[in-house]
């Protein structure tokens, strides 16, 4: 298995790849008057992305900070050309960004391709009901064979 | 205009068409029903679509007086439909797109009765206002009736200024008060809120979303909210600051608090909000913007905006439901 800081990259051997990303914590910020700074971003969201044909993993939490790099996975696996699962098992969070990106990569697809979601975490149906997207992405409570 | 506000009687409003917003001032449940039945019998007449939006213990004396004709109008609880009164326009939004083409809508909306937090009535107040600016396209009779003996003085005052016209036992007539939108499209969010005696704060900056949401986890497990709410409120917050980290700067203040069953978290920047309708539209897919302040509506019990030059205020309240 391959470990990356950063992008997307298929191992050679078709076993799964992964992404890892952590949010940069040293960007350059203003202060302003009557703000402390916090200490410097530690525990900023972790993101792991494993791909295997037909099947995506993601683990650790989806928020502004790593949106870049789950864009980037969605990207690489448009190509497939079989349904796609996408198990969410590992996931503790998901922003309104993030699940937009997945209807909008089901959008994309459809009807050629179906995406589905495995296990999500609770905000990801908030977000669907919240937004009123409710059929725009299938969702399976299930458990996916190892 | 005066210095004060007080604009000259609200001419602006034609009397048979367009949006016609008046208060009902009443007194007691009898001259509730002998009116609210009177204006409902009105739109039946005309064969206008009718929704009446009042808490839902006072509709059964309304359908009774209604008889048969009752299956003609729609009914909502307000206390469900506008318990986060910045639900009440998109139904409103929703009756009116309903009946494009129809010339003549009919509604009764009580957003505010006795009992209500003072928190609530505020913002039930600032959707009052924000109805003319909302609706001002829509060829609709809206009623709201307001219980004068139960509700505060400065309640009515209130209604006097979203209202260009008034109904009471003496008749019809235009408010001498009433404040038009133009003063909502130049400045929505102006006003304070009160401090709170103390609460617990966390600053804020790129690449520390996790620790916020640790920290309201955290403050929705000891204020006793429910995993679902304590779920809805990390991710409520999370949306807000994630437009401070965005589009405001990047760096902000979270304070959380309780007062008695409710949970309050609220995040301060240096942004500004100009758009009188923001959390009030639901978003399209593909739009990046303005979809934070939509959630938060969506999964708070009430979301309270302020903003100003000095910056923009967001207040997220959760009310505990975890013992009921």
């Amino acid at each position: 298995m391959v470990v990356h800081r950063q992008g997307v990259t298929r191992s050679r051997d078709g076993r799964p790849t992964l992404v890892r990303d952590e949010a940069p914590n040293d960007l350059p910020l203003g202060r302003g008057p009557g703000l402390e700074a916090d200490q410097p971003a530690a525990g900023a969201g972790a993101l792991e992305v494993s791909i295997e044909a037909g099947l995506m993993r993601l683990v650790g939490e989806v928020d502004v900070t790593n949106l870049g790099v789950l864009a980037s996975v969605l990207v690489a696996a448009r190509p497939w050309c079989g349904d796609l699962l996408i198990d969410l098992t590992g996931l503790s969070f998901i922003d309104v960004a993030g699940t937009s990106l997945l209807v909008c990569l089901a959008r994309q697809l459809a009807p050629v391709t179906r995406v589905t979601v495995l296990r999500p975490p609770p905000h990801l149906e908030m977000i669907l009901r919240a937004v009123g997207w409710e059929h725009e992405l299938a969702i399976a409570p299930g458990e996916v064979e190892p | 205009m005066s210095p004060g506000g007080a604009s000259t009687p609200g001419p602006a409003q034609n009397e048979s068409t367009g949006f016609r917003h008046q208060a009902l001032f009443y007194s007691g449940p009898s001259e509730f029903l002998d009116r609210v039945v009177a204006f409902v019998n009105e739109g039946i007449e005309a064969d206008e679509p009718t929704l009446v939006a009042i808490p839902a213990p006072k509709e059964e004396a309304i359908r009774t007086q209604l008889g048969s004709k009752a299956d003609r109008v729609q009914f909502v609880d307000m206390t469900k439909l506008g318990h986060n009164p910045a639900h009440i326009i998109p139904a409103w939004r929703r009756f009116v797109d309903a009946h494009a083409g129809r010339a003549g809508l009919r509604g009764i909306g009580e957003p505010i009765w006795a009992g209500r937090r003072r928190a609530e009535v505020v913002e039930a107040q600032g959707h009052e206002s924000l109805l003319n600016l909302a609706l001002a396209d829509a060829d609709l009779s809206l009623l709201c009736p307001y219980d004068v003996d139960v509700l505060e003085p400065p309640v009515i005052e209130e209604a006097r200024r979203s209202h260009p016209t008034l109904v009471d036992t003496s008749g019809r007539r235009q408010s001498w008060t009433f404040r038009d939108a133009s003063s909502l499209a130049t400045a929505p969010f102006s006003g304070s809120l009160p401090e709170p005696y103390r609460s617990r704060e966390l600053v804020f900056r790129v690449g520390s979303l996790a620790p916020v949401r640790r920290f309201v986890s955290e403050a929705g497990g000891e204020a006793n909210l429910d995993t679902t709410q304590v779920d809805q409120l990390v991710l409520a917050v999370n949306e807000v600051v994630t437009n401070t980290l965005r589009y405001a700067g990047g760096i902000g203040l979270l304070r959380v608090w309780r007062e008695q069953d409710v949970l309050i978290c609220e995040v301060r920047d240096r942004g500004q909000l100009d758009q009188p309708m923001v959390g009030r539209e639901r978003p399209a897919v593909d739009q990046e913007s303005g979809r934070g302040l939509w959630m938060a509506n969506q999964l708070c019990d009430l979301v309270q905006i302020r903003s100003l030059a000095s910056g923009t205020i967001v207040r997220l309240h959760v009310q505990g439901r975890a013992h009921e």
